[in-house]
């Protein structure tokens, strides 16, 4: 495909795919999982109320 | 223009809004830049096609110095003005600048290995480079370490704003000294001396990698923002547990 360079190449631009799919997927899950977190606090202070 | 976003609820707001447009040039840019890089433009009449390396070698040492900058920004704006919102910023730059920095690394020694035939050499930008990531890491510890966050905001802003002095170093080390790395070749006085057919898939893969970096960063703050909120909601209410999510994963990012 590129030559004697074909491994060099498709390496470079495969790190920087992988390193940066993960970046996204870490950024994505730590953003749900906080929303997760405080949407069940949320719930638990609405329930808290409703028995009060 | 500061004071605007010191509210977390109007920058949580803003934040929603932009990341999505964020991530989508981020796609885009991309996608065309991929394309253009691995499959449409030409070869190097030099280098063959090992300069398709630098389609991602760049971007990700553009990005490198460019997140470490916001950093050092963002840790005076906190020195100098307490906006709540600047140690936030700093920190959730931090991974992503480490990542990139990491990358620029590994790409670059891919890149050297047909060019120069070593994988790394002590050049004076490899040097620098690398110090830049161990100041990352050091940024990142402290942040990861200290048990009052005020006393590692203190000790991470000042590490910020004195591994600052490596950017220009970075920068023009090419110039101060001799050196297997090539010159400025975009950034000149006289105009970029990279053939256009070149310079477009480069600047797509640069705008794809800092709205990355944008993504990444508010992404990254707006989860901190809600965790400082849940921490503040536990302290007001002892007796109740705050529920700990089903996976922490990304909680260090």
């Amino acid at each position: 495909m590129f030559g004697t360079h074909t491994p060099y190449v498709l390496a470079s631009y495969a790190i920087s795919l992988a390193v940066i799919g993960a970046l996204i997927v870490l950024r994505w899950r730590g953003l749900a999982a906080q929303r997760q977190r405080e949407a069940a606090v949320k719930g638990d202070g609405a329930k808290s109320e409703r028995q009060a | 223009m500061w004071s605007r976003f010191s509210n977390p609820a109007r920058f949580e707001a803003m934040a929603r809004a932009l990341a999505p447009i964020l991530f989508a040039v981020f796609a885009l840019c991309a996608g065309f830049g991929l394309y253009t890089g691995l499959l449409a433009s030409p070869a190097d009449y030099q280098q063959g096609d090992a300069v398709r390396i630098m389609y991602v070698h760049v971007p990700a040492a553009w990005l490198a110095m460019f997140a470490y900058s916001f950093i050092a920004g963002m840790s005076l704006v906190a020195f100098v003005w307490r906006h709540s919102l600047a140690d936030v910023a700093a920190r959730a730059a931090a991974v992503p600048g480490a990542a990139f920095t990491a990358l620029a690394l590994v790409t670059g020694a891919i890149w050297g290995k047909p060019t120069w035939g070593a994988w790394w050499v002590w050049d004076a930008r490899l040097t620098s480079m690398l110090i830049l990531f161990f100041v990352y890491l050091g940024y990142v510890a402290i942040w990861q370490a200290a048990s009052e966050p005020a006393r590692a905001a203190r000790f991470a802003r000042i590490l910020a704003l004195v591994g600052f002095i490596n950017i220009p170093i970075i920068k023009f080390s090419v110039d101060w000294w001799n050196s297997l790395h090539q010159p400025a070749s975009i950034i000149r006085a006289d105009g970029p001396t990279i053939d256009a057919a070149m310079l477009t898939p480069l600047f797509a893969m640069i705008i794809a990698y800092s709205a990355l970096f944008g993504w990444l960063t508010l992404t990254g703050m707006q989860a901190a923002l809600i965790r400082q909120r849940l921490e503040r909601r536990a302290m007001r209410a002892p007796s109740r547990p705050v529920a700990e999510p089903a996976s922490d994963a990304g909680s260090a990012l």
